[in-house]
């Protein structure tokens, strides 16, 4: 009896699936790095097909090569290479920062849950290894643009 | 309601799960809100009042029981320990927990939750049997040792970080924040010797390795219990484990025998004071 009201009655996975990603964002700032984090990882490796479809050019001859790279030699693209340095320069920083604090690195310990309750998280120790994080990648970001200006500039 | 003057009137658009046809709907009502009321009183108030069929799941009314979980404006919280006045707006659009099995309306079923609890076996583990099924006395703990995982013995089982975590929403086999929490809490209990089978349980992608740090857990948690924090020190353990750094701690002693006879003859009895009481009534 209960089998047949089980099969009337339907149950749904209510799964927030990848749109769950853009969820719950406004609270911490940790999630804003996670998505940016998922982004640039399949940014890259969408990159990575291209790159390897220009440099493979050179199977076919020097001439090949060349005029594959003749194609790239634009501003446009430079504006591309300039996006693409800055999602390695994010995955590449930010993943530092997790290496460190997902093996419980600058984390401490756990302590009474007294009200208001302590978010791990945003105590002193992880928010400064972020905010460096964040200032050593746009040291490195401004270094990638100087170098790609240079190109177009002499 | 009757008493309690009403400061304002909100919109509460209800997103509601029909098991029948399969899909959801909205459903809007107008709630006269006094200082101080709840979600989960603006429900009692749309089924006393507006609308008998809204199904919604709520007991305790003060954020002991973990079964009112309902997502408020994006936010996944207890719908008991949410005033309406402090969300400061006009429109509260709630929804069923995701990441969870539809019921009906508000309701989800916490069964693959609770499973997934199971599994990292959430109790005490002892080599020794026979004690362990036939305790004579208490085992030995500091209150240094206590407080190692005393915050995370807070949960409520709730499903709050379940359905705010960006990986439960994506592998259905995940254990999810609170499953890997507690087996941290017991990890890290003095008196427990199962480290090495938990270890076992949650070492693996749909375990501890599916953390991606997002920190929506210990946001969204309504008793500060930071499973964020436990699952990287579940991390930390698997690392020590794997380097041989893991310190294979024996299980807590139990309390001497000689120490729990001390405490019974010291122990003084108050003077009879009523009359004519028998001293062999005790």
């Amino acid at each position: 009896m209960f089998a047949k009201r089980d099969k009337k009655y339907k149950s749904k996975y209510n799964m927030a699936g990848t749109k769950g990603w853009l969820e719950n964002l406004k609270y911490n700032i940790e999630r804003y790095m996670y998505l940016l984090h998922r982004i640039t990882g399949v940014g890259l490796v969408l990159y990575l097909i291209l790159h390897i479809f220009v440099t493979s050019s050179r199977m076919y001859g020097v001439e090949a090569y060349e005029s594959a790279h003749g194609v790239i030699f634009n501003p446009i693209f430079d504006i591309g290479l300039f996006l693409v340095m800055a999602g390695v320069i994010f995955h590449g920083v930010n993943g530092l920062r997790l290496i460190l604090n997902e093996f419980g690195l600058l984390l401490g310990k756990p302590t009474k849950p007294v009200y208001p309750y302590r978010k791990v998280l945003k105590t002193q120790k992880p928010r400064t290894l972020l905010i460096s994080m964040i200032i050593i990648g746009l040291i490195l970001l401004l270094i990638v643009a100087y170098e790609l200006l240079l190109v177009w500039v002499w | 309601m009757s008493g309690k003057n009403a400061e304002k009137t909100i919109v509460m658009k209800i997103k509601r799960w029909d098991p029948d046809k399969g899909e959801f709907f909205i459903s809007t009502f107008e709630i006269p809100v006094y200082k101080g009321m709840t979600v989960l009183e603006a429900f009692t108030y749309i089924k006393e009042n507006l609308d008998h069929s809204l199904a919604y799941r709520g007991s305790c009314r003060m954020a002991t029981c973990g079964t009112c979980g309902v997502i408020v404006n994006g936010k996944p919280v207890l719908a008991c320990a949410t005033q309406i006045l402090h969300l400061n707006t006009d429109t509260i659009v709630v929804e069923p927990l995701k990441n969870l099995p539809l019921v009906r309306d508000l309701i989800v079923d916490h069964t693959v939750f609770f499973e997934k609890q199971k599994k990292i076996k959430p109790y005490l583990i002892r080599r020794n049997e026979e004690e362990y099924w036939d305790p004579v006395r208490e085992y030995i703990q500091t209150p240094e040792e206590h407080e190692e995982y005393m915050q995370f013995t807070y949960c409520l089982t709730c499903a709050l970080c379940y359905s705010a975590c960006p990986t439960s929403g994506t592998n259905m086999n995940y254990l999810g924040p609170q499953a890997l929490t507690n087996a941290y809490r017991f990890i890290a209990d003095s008196r427990d010797e199962g480290t090495l089978e938990r270890l076992e349980v949650v070492d693996s992608p749909d375990g501890c390795w599916g953390c991606h740090l997002a920190g929506s857990c210990s946001e969204v948690c309504p008793k500060g219990v930071d499973p964020a924090l436990a699952i990287q020190l579940l991390r930390k353990k698997l690392a020590e484990e794997v380097f041989g750094y893991l310190e294979y701690k024996e299980g807590a002693k139990l309390v001497h025998t000689l120490q729990v006879a001390e405490k019974k003859t010291t122990r003084t009895y108050p003077e009879f004071t009523v009359k004519g009481a028998k001293k062999d009534v005790l």
